[in-house]
């Protein structure tokens, strides 16, 4: 090996520890780009396998009654593959306690090969033709310990049923299994999927081939979207209530939403991460350099060019660039699987496609090497500029200028001179400072970020499901009944208010844009729901016209006072067109609402409502019982559990991120603590000449890092809200809006953890001056 | 006669803010193969200046230096880099090892650019410091570093050692040991060697004596009969 390597090895073997902490933060940074990446793409074509194997839907219809013929004239068209008929309904499980409540939905199994939505046997085998035999979608087995041969029992239609189970199946319509777009988080306890006989529930409600719901498929995955009017026009008597595209489907847009999650952390984070260590690595390197002016002015003496001089500078960036990346990309490919896997498990993929992609090794090898060459070549080019015989020259001492705070002799003349010392240090070498605090800022906004997200969830759904929907329950008929039919509740449960809704899904159209929404009617004076306008101020419900969600005025671009065109499913009447009276701010689903009155007025015929909401401190589930026309009841309390045990995996992956933050403080101030002791060798030298102790030294340091580590913690505060609010941006959707303020606890949290990471980092550099023999640098002088 | 170093009118001007400082001014001197030239004068008198300039570390503001009558004024980065590693070895006062590399490794830094180097082993047994030829430099006294600092720069096999106040920070007994090292790298390796001082004394062993004030030769003149470092005192 050449002696010039030989050099650089050594370097790096004498301050190893510098040279780990900058491997380390680029090895994160690099490891966070490609796991991420690559589990999101292997999470994709995971689903995408199965969706393919299954024969996933391209679309959904549901409707009042159809028959063969409709079905055939829908299988006649070119673009269609599959056509599948189906009965789906939901039903109350009947379970040995009174006070839960489960619901089931039912759907019939076409007895067909080349099922639509095909299903994945997990356990036992499909129902027999005519059979009450009933296959259990496996999440549900699970949370409720269903096991082959046990008996359920449900009630529809005013008769209880019991089926045997024969099977645990998983389905590639229920791969994320949600009640409504309105529960958000799975709650596989009390919410589940039968699939039964076709022809067994044929028969037994005597419903025969009046399907209500039906999937089909096309060639061509991606022609879908001229197929809408189409489906619209052959269904026009049907009674067609919603067409819900694949994309749209609300199971496949919660796994998506997931997917585009993941990529959007893997473009953002492992980029602040590079970047702190690039940053790093340059003003150390520049710090090398710098330190190194005599032994570059020996090298040049001795005949060495420019370029080998920055070569052998280079070469220590490159190499922390090189085993940054490999080490990266090694360990993040290792989390990328098992990431993966978790993910496949979460969503009940029953593939799990994990490749390597090459791509991303040479991305992730490229990018760690631009960052490391973009910082040692800031580092070290301006090796080129120093002549070789100014380098050989003692560094010009700095010029004694005074700083500012030594021309207010008031305020200089009272500090000790220690201060003083920390003082005129701090206010001298400015290039450093700025690195310490700007590091701190970003180490602490990093983890007012992931404190900020552990607050987040519970804040949303509290705000939610405590202010914004404030009732207990919310109860859906199985078919719509009229109004005056609450008082009856009334005398059946113990309420302190009952409510009624209306709650239909409703094709909007603006423009080019067209979605389904469901839209809720509600009391004028309504208890159970408090709306808030964008700026915060509290408003009613309208008279006439509606109130649209945050997103639903954002998707199709409404402000108050416009008109939008709502497709009526009743045949032979015209679209209406209703005014936006006000936009609502709602932190979960999309959604409109009206008076339920001017609703049933303007869109449906009669003065019914689809459900009830209750407040009541009773357990409402056993007295609603025996109430036939019950299909759900949905509890507030419930859900609010459901999110607690849901709120573990956001914990551990929050616990991560406060790790990697810190990480970055660490090595912030580690390193820039190593360089400082380095540089002033000299000045700590003479000190213990003057008598100074250790310690004393040592206090110098630990005032300068607490002074800039509250100034780089002040300056985190507004950085941190600004990253705060540009996540809020990017990981905003149809399904949930980002937008709470964080609280009070997280800004000192974040601090407490900044300040813990700094005091450790502290600790390990004490060692080097418990180490350093000061009088051997007075006497040495070598490079 | 056949000169190594021929200066013209040498000038240099540093610009301190408004302040220039004129640290040479028209050095003219000529330097013949062989020949063992000792600059006098005293701190600031622009002794490394010239001695910089001369060895290819430094540029001129004004005038011109020839090595072998190539005017190396006009030269280019490159060509510069390729004068220091042939021709020139550089020794300096404070020696200015490498600390993390032994004093053999520190002189193969050198050779391993050089064209045509000499033995390690015979040059360190010239020096007198083969049996510690694989310490680091903080295992090796003053004296000792200084040796392998000439080492390094004999090893090249250049034309000239440039020595920049080489005993300045050496006791007594060994800067008289370094000065007689010097001269006999001059008198049996045949190399022309400059030394840089401000002690007038050592001018007593030079074949050549230069000195200078405020960056100007004030007097330059063939010592006849040069005495061996021993004989001189100070
Ligand atoms: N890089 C520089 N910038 C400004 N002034 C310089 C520089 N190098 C040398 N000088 C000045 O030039 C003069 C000559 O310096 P130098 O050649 O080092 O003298 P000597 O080696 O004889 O002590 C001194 O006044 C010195 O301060
Ligand atoms: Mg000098």
């Amino acid at each position: 090996m050449n002696t010039l390597n030989l050099r650089l090895i050594r370097t790096v073997k004498k301050s190893k520890g510098q040279y780990i902490a900058i491997l380390v933060v680029l090895t994160i940074g690099i490891l966070i780009y490609t796991s991420f990446n690559i589990s999101a793409i292997n999470l994709k074509d995971s689903l995408h396998k199965y969706y393919e194997e299954n024969n996933f839907a391209d679309y959904y219809i549901d409707l009042v009654n159809s028959d063969e013929t409709t079905l055939e004239r829908l299988e006649s068209l070119p673009q269609v593959n599959h056509v599948n008929g189906r009965h789906v309904f939901e039903a109350p499980l009947i379970t040995e306690s009174d006070d839960e409540r489960v619901t089931v939905k039912i759907i019939s199994l076409p007895n067909k090969a080349d099922r639509v939505n095909e299903l994945k046997l997990k356990q036992g085998r499909l129902p027999t033709k005519g059979s009450s035999e009933v296959a259990v979608l496996e999440q549900f087995a699970n949370a409720r310990n269903i096991k082959l041969g046990d008996k359920l029992v449900f009630q529809a239609y005013g008769q209880k049923r019991e089926l045997e189970v024969v099977a645990t199946v998983a389905s590639p319509e229920f791969v994320y299994l949600i009640e409504s777009e309105q529960t958000f988080i799975p709650n596989p306890i009390n919410f589940g999927i039968l699939y039964l006989d076709d022809q067994f529930v044929s028969n037994q409600y005597g419903l025969g081939n009046s399907y209500n719901n039906i999937v089909l498929t096309l060639y061509e995955s991606n022609a879908e979207h001229s197929l809408k009017d189409v489906l619209e026009n052959i269904l026009e008597y049907n009674g067609l209530l919603r067409i819900t595209r694949r994309q749209d489907q609300i199971s496949n847009r919660m796994v998506h939403e997931e997917i585009n999650g993941l990529k959007k952390a893997s473009d953002s984070i492992p980029l602040i991460f590079l970047l702190v260590a690039a940053v790093i690595l340059g003003v150390m390197l520049k710090r090398i350099v710098e330190n190194d002016r005599i032994a570059i002015g020996i090298l040049k003496s001795l005949g060495y060019s420019n370029q080998q001089v920055l070569w052998h500078y280079m070469k220590y960036a490159l190499s922390i660039g090189i085993i940054g990346g490999v080490l990266g990309l090694a360990i993040g490919y290792g989390i990328s699987g098992m990431m993966t896997a978790l993910y496949v498990e979460f969503f009940n993929i029953p593939f799990l496609t994990i490749e390597l992609y090459y791509q991303y090794i040479i991305l992730s090898i490229i990018l760690a090497m631009v960052f490391c060459t973009a910082a040692g070549a800031y580092g070290a080019l301006r090796i080129s500029y120093i002549s070789p015989a100014e380098s050989m020259r003692p560094p010009t001492p700095q010029i004694g200028k005074r700083t500012i705070l030594e021309k207010i002799p008031i305020l200089w003349q009272n500090l000790s001179f220690s201060w003083k010392n920390v003082v005129r240090n701090i206010l001298r070498s400015k290039s450093r400072i700025a690195f310490i605090i700007i590091g701190i800022a970003l180490t602490y906004a990093l983890l007012l970020f992931s404190v900020y997200m552990n607050d987040v969830f519970d804040e949303m759904f509290n705000l939610h499901f405590g202010e914004f929907m404030s009732m207990d329950y919310e109860i859906n008929f199985s078919r719509p009944i009229s109004i005056s039919n609450i008082n009856e509740f009334n005398e059946l449960v113990d309420a302190d208010l009952i409510e009624p809704k209306s709650e239909y899904p409703f094709e909007f159209i603006r423009g080019r844009e067209n979605y389904v929404i469901n839209v809720i009617g509600i009391n004028e004076d309504t208890k159970m729901f408090s709306f808030n306008d964008l700026s915060y101020q509290s408003i009613r419900v309208p008279q006439t016209g509606m109130i649209v969600s945050e997103n639903m005025a954002r998707k199709f671009d409404l402000e108050i006072g416009d008109y939008i065109e709502i497709a009526s499913f009743i045949p032979e009447r015209d679209n209406v067109f209703l005014e936006v009276k006000n936009i609502t701010k709602q932190l979960f689903g999309i959604n409109a609402y009206m008076n339920i009155d001017y609703m049933n007025e303007m869109l449906l015929d009669d003065d019914m409502m689809t459900g009830i909401y209750i407040n009541s401190k009773d357990n409402i589930v056993r007295e609603l019982r025996e109430v036939t026309i019950v299909s759900s009841i949905l509890s507030n309390q419930e859900l609010r559990e459901v999110f607690e045990e849901f709120t573990g995996l956001i914990i551990l992956a929050i616990g991560i991120m406060v790790f990697f933050g810190g990480i970055l403080g660490f090595v912030i101030i580690y390193s820039s603590t190593n360089m400082s002791i380095s540089e002033r060798l000299l000045e700590f030298s003479s000190l213990r000449v003057m008598g100074f102790r250790k310690r004393e030294i040592f206090a110098l340091i630990k005032k300068e890092n607490y002074i800039l580590t509250t100034i780089g913690i002040m300056l985190g505060i507004p950085l941190g809200r600004a990253l705060i609010s540009s996540l809020d941006l990017i990981f905003s959707n149809e399904l949930y809006t980002l937008s709470i303020k964080a609280s009070g606890i997280s800004f000192v949290l974040a601090a407490v953890f900044t300040i813990v990471f700094v005091y450790i980092a502290q600790l390990a550099t004490k060692r080097r001056i418990e180490k350093l023999d000061f009088l051997e640098a007075l006497k040495n002088r070598m490079v | 006669m056949d000169y190594v170093i021929e200066t013209k009118d040498l000038a240099k001007e540093y610009l301190m803010g408004e302040v220039k400082v004129e640290a040479l001014k028209r050095a003219t001197f000529k330097v013949a193969h062989g020949d063992f030239v000792v600059i006098l004068g005293p701190s600031g008198s622009g002794k490394s200046t010239l001695l910089n300039i001369i060895g290819g570390m430094d540029e001129a503001t004004n005038g011109e230096v020839y090595f072998k009558n190539e005017n190396i004024s006009s030269f280019s980065q490159s060509e510069l880099t390729n004068y220091r590693r042939y021709q020139v070895g550089f020794v300096f006062q404070f020696y200015n090892l490498m600390a993390n590399l032994t004093a053999r490794e520190n002189v193969e830094l050198a050779t391993e650019i050089a064209k045509d180097p000499l033995d390690i082993d015979e040059v360190f047994s010239l020096v007198g410091l083969l049996d510690r030829i694989d310490h680091f430099p903080s295992q090796l006294s003053g004296g000792e570093q200084q040796r392998v600092a000439i080492a390094r720069a004999v090893c090249k096999n250049p034309e000239m050692l440039l020595c920049d106040e080489p005993t300045g920070a050496l006791d007594y007994d060994t800067g008289k040991k370094i000065l007689r090292l010097l001269r006999d790298i001059n008198r049996d390796l045949n190399k022309t060697v400059l030394v840089i001082t401000h002690n007038s004394a050592i001018g007593k062993m030079a074949d050549r004596v230069i000195r200078m004030r405020s960056g100007e030769i004030i007097e330059d003149y063939i010592n006849k009969q040069p005495l061996d470092p021993e004989e001189i005192e100070w």
